[in-house]
């Protein structure tokens, strides 16, 4: 059976995008089949991450909102430059991605007409069948509408990404209860951008007694990270990082 | 030490103090983006430009962007300030100083000076102790007003019925 993991932030910044990649790596990289889809519409940007421009896919998850294409044509197998060369008839592992358009005339068109929320979650699950999946990964818009709350609804596990900040922690507490009353049961939190003059065991302690929910990875402020911006995969660049042995066991959790 | 730090936005013939703000976090974004802790509304500045942080004592300036900033004619992305910095953010952006001063020092120019009138004070929150408590009444506010309109109640339906028939799948 696939899982579908949502990852989601209160907020733009908090890294949410550069997690989604770097963990959809790390998944595949244990040998499955891994979709990742960009659902933010509004500013795609996931698959700059993955070292990859507009001009590298002709269809996008746009495309097949708007009854263009089927899904799976919209999805690119990224397994070769995100994870390395592989025997091509070797099923595992592999990773697509799902772009959304960067186009800006088709970004105004969702703004203005909005889209099928049922549609998308029949891609979802046409996605899951057709390149017969493990793991669907949701990279969602911040905030919340309608169509982060489906990528929610259907979840088997929820992860959400924020800073230790106030703003972030009090609007992240509505998306949890949220989650909590779509039926979601596996919700897990991961702390980004934690500078080291804090006090870790504090921090997680005041999550998990706000939200109920564990505390499964915190990542450091990271000059390298900050450095490699959006473009590049951290864990490929520093695999021995402590930010991506940090992810590595994000990526236990995800899994087990 | 009881220091006071501070971000001033300089005016870049005249270098009066256009802006400034009062840092009271050890983490702070500044960028161009409205949801930076300070920002700064100028075509040089990245969405997301550089952070200003404390660790270990030390005040650091690092640039996340690739345009750096311009410190003595000279693009840097990362510095250790000392007591004052001046700056640019990019190449031909904005002209900013960062000063750290003890805060009776700072208090008795302030009153000298009323560019205390633009001060703005960021991220009451301190970074080093944060205190995240949450307050339950303004979330249950907020879940409220979402789950009380219909969409909500169709994805409720929508997520039973998807679960129910996954589990059939399974069987």
């Amino acid at each position: 059976m696939a899982k579908v993991i949502s990852i989601h932030s209160f907020r733009g910044g908090t890294g949410k995008s550069n997690t989604s990649a770097n963990l959809s790596v790390l998944i595949a990289s244990k040998g499955y089949r891994v979709g990742v889809v960009d659902t933010d519409i509004q500013s795609p940007g996931i698959h700059v991450i993955f070292g990859k421009s507009p001009d590298d896919f002709d269809k996008s998850l746009n495309d097949y909102l708007w009854r263009k294409c089927r899904i799976e044509e919209a999805a690119y197998d990224i397994t070769p430059s995100a994870i390395g060369k592989i025997d091509p008839d070797a099923p595992t592992p592999r990773l697509f991605l799902i772009p959304s358009s960067l186009n800006t005339g088709e970004i105004a068109r969702i703004l203005r007409e909005g889209y099928d929320v049922a549609k998308l979650n029949d891609g979802f699950q046409e996605l899951i069948a057709r390149l017969n999946l493990d793991y669907l990964l949701i990279d969602t818009h911040p905030g919340v509408n309608e169509e982060t709350l489906l990528s929610i609804a259907i979840s088997d596990k929820f992860l959400l990404v924020l800073r230790p900040d106030k703003q972030d922690f009090q609007g992240t507490s509505v998306t949890v209860e949220l989650a909590r009353r779509l039926g979601v049961q596996d919700i897990s939190v991961m702390l980004n951008k934690v500078p080291d003059s804090m006090d870790r065991e504090l921090l997680q302690a005041q999550v998990e007694a706000g939200y109920q929910a564990p505390v499964v990875g915190m990542l450091p402020l990271s000059s390298e990270m900050a450095e490699l911006a959006s473009s590049g995969l951290f864990v490929n660049r520093y695999p021995t990082h402590r930010l991506s042995q940090t992810l590595a066991s994000i990526a236990q959790h995800l899994t087990e | 030490m009881n220091e006071s730090v501070s971000l001033e936005l300089l005016d870049n013939d005249l270098r009066h103090v256009i802006q400034s703000w009062k840092i009271e976090t050890s983490l702070c974004q500044i960028g161009r983006s409205t949801d930076s802790d300070i920002v700064i509304r100028n075509p040089f500045v990245s969405r997301s430009h550089a952070y200003l942080t404390k660790e270990s004592g030390e005040w650091k300036l690092n640039s996340i962007s690739k345009l750096g900033f311009l410190i003595e004619g000279r693009i840097e992305t990362s510095v250790i300030i000392d007591s004052e910095l001046e700056f640019r953010l990019s190449r031909k952006g904005p002209l900013l100083r960062i000063r750290i001063q003890d805060q009776a020092v700072r208090a008795a120019e302030a009153e000298k000076a009323d560019s205390m009138d633009v001060m703005q004070t960021i991220c009451e929150n301190d970074f080093d102790f944060p205190v995240l408590i949450l307050d339950q009444q303004k979330r249950d506010e907020e879940v409220a007003e979402i789950t009380g309109q219909d969409y909500f109640n169709r994805l409720q339906e929508i997520a039973s019925k998807l679960k129910n028939k996954t589990r059939k799948g399974n069987n």
